[in-house]
C-alpha cells in the first residue's frame, strides 16, 4: 500500500487505511505530520469522516475538560503576574539604588546625587532596604497610634 | 465565544475529534486524553477560528496532538533500539566527503541509488538535500512543508538510507 502519492500528498488508499485504523506506527506518524500542514489532504480526510462513522469515547470529554481549562488559565495568570511582579521589584530596586541616575544628562542632577555615586552597589542596596524598612515601620506606627487614639 | 457556546461546540464535535485521535493512536484511553487536549487548545485559541470552519480547524488541532504523541513514542522506541550508536552518530557517516566521492564512486552511486529508491514522504526531501545539496529552508519553501517537518523527514530518511546501505539493499 502506498500511503503517499508521488506528489507528496496522501493517497486515497492511504486515507482509507487511516480511517480503517490499519496503518502501523510510522505510517500513522507520517500521516499525522502531513495532515498537520496540508489543507487539501485535511479537507479530503474530514470529508471522508461521515457523521455516522464517528466513534463514542469511553467517557464524555466535558467532565474533566473544564477542570483542565481552569487549571491552565490559573497557571497562565500566575505566570503573567509573577513576571510583572519580578519586573516591578527589579525596577524599584534599580531606582532606589540610584542606578538610573547614571543615565541622566549632566545638568546639575548628578551634582545633587554626587555623594551617593561614591557608594558601592551593595551599600546602595542596603541603604535602600533600610530606608524602605524605616518607612514601613513609620507607617505601621502611625496606623496603630491612630487606631489606639480612636 | 462564551462558555456555553464552547460547551455546545464540544458536545457537537466530541465524537468527531475522538474518532480522529483514535484512528491515529489506536488506544481508547490515549485517544480520550488527546481529545481533551484538543479541546483545551481549541478553548485557548477559540477566537482564531471562524464559525463555519470549526470542523477542519478541530481536525487540524487533533492531528497535531496525535502527531506530537506519536513522535514522542516513536523516538523513544527508536532510541531504545539503537543502543550505543544513536541515529545521529550513524547519520554523520552517511554523507560522503567530497574527497571521498572521488575515491569511492561506487559508494556515492550506492547512496544515490538508495536515495532514488526512497518512497514519499522521504523521496523529494532526500533528493533535494542529499543529491541537489539544497538547504532545509529551500526545501521547505519548494515543497510547501514546514522546516521542522523537513528536518524530521531527513532524520528518518538518513536512518533508512544508513540501514539500507549497511544491508546492501534498498530502503523500505
Amino acid at each position: 500500500m502506498n500511503l503517499f502519492l508521488e506528489s507528496g500528498h496522501l493517497s486515497g488508499e492511504g486515507l482509507d487505511a487511516l480511517i480503517a485504523g490499519t496503518l502501523d506506527e510510522l505510517q500513522s506518524l507520517e500521516a499525522a505530520e502531513h495532515l498537520s500542514f496540508c489543507d487539501d489532504c485535511l479537507l479530503a480526510y474530514t470529508q471522508r469522516l461521515a457523521e455516522d462513522t464517528w466513534q463514542t469515547p469511553p467517557a464524555s470529554v466535558q467532565e474533566g475538560l473544564w477542570n483542565k481549562i481552569r487549571a491552565r488559565m490559573l497557571r497562565v495568570m500566575v505566570n503573567r503576574y509573577a513576571v510583572a511582579a519580578v519586573a516591578a521589584c527589579l525596577a524599584l530596586t534599580l531606582w532606589g539604588t540610584g542606578f538610573f541616575n547614571y543615565f541622566l544628562p549632566q545638568r546639575g542632577m548628578r551634582h545633587i546625587d554626587a555623594p551617593q555615586n561614591t557608594m558601592t552597589v551593595s551599600a546602595r542596596v542596603g541603604s535602600f532596604v533600610s530606608s524602605g524598612q524605616q518607612a514601613l515601620q513609620d507607617a505601621l506606627g502611625n496606623l496603630f497610634s491612630n487606631d489606639s487614639a480612636k | 465565544m462564551d462558555k456555553q457556546e464552547f460547551s455546545d461546540l464540544v458536545r457537537r464535535y466530541e465524537r468527531f475529534v475522538y474518532t480522529i485521535c483514535f484512528q491515529f493512536v489506536h488506544s481508547p484511553e490515549t485517544a480520550q486524553d488527546l481529545t481533551q487536549e484538543t479541546f483545551l487548545s481549541a478553548y485557548l485559541h477559540r477566537d482564531d477560528c471562524r464559525a463555519d470552519s470549526y470542523q477542519p480547524w478541530l481536525a487540524r488541532i487533533a492531528a497535531n496532538k496525535a502527531k506530537d504523541y506519536l513522535k514522542s513514542a516513536y523516538y523513544r522506541r527508536v532510541q531504545a533500539s539503537d543502543g550505543e550508536e544513536g541515529p545521529l552518530a550513524l547519520a554523520v557517516d552517511l554523507t560522503p566527503l567530497p574527497e571521498q566521492q572521488a575515491l569511492s564512486k561506487e559508494g556515492a552511486e550506492m547512496i544515490r541509488s538508495a536515495v532514488l529508491a526512497l518512497k514519499e514522504p522521504y523521496y523529494q526531501v532526500s533528493v533535494l538535500f542529499f543529491l541537489e545539496e539544497k538547504s532545509v529552508e529551500e526545501i521547505a519553501k519548494q515543497l510547501s512543508r514546514p522546516p521542522k517537518t523537513v528536518h524530521t523527514q531527513l532524520y528518518r530518511a538518513r536512518q533508512m538510507l544508513q540501514k539500507a546501505i549497511k544491508e546492501g539493499g534498498h530502503p523500505k
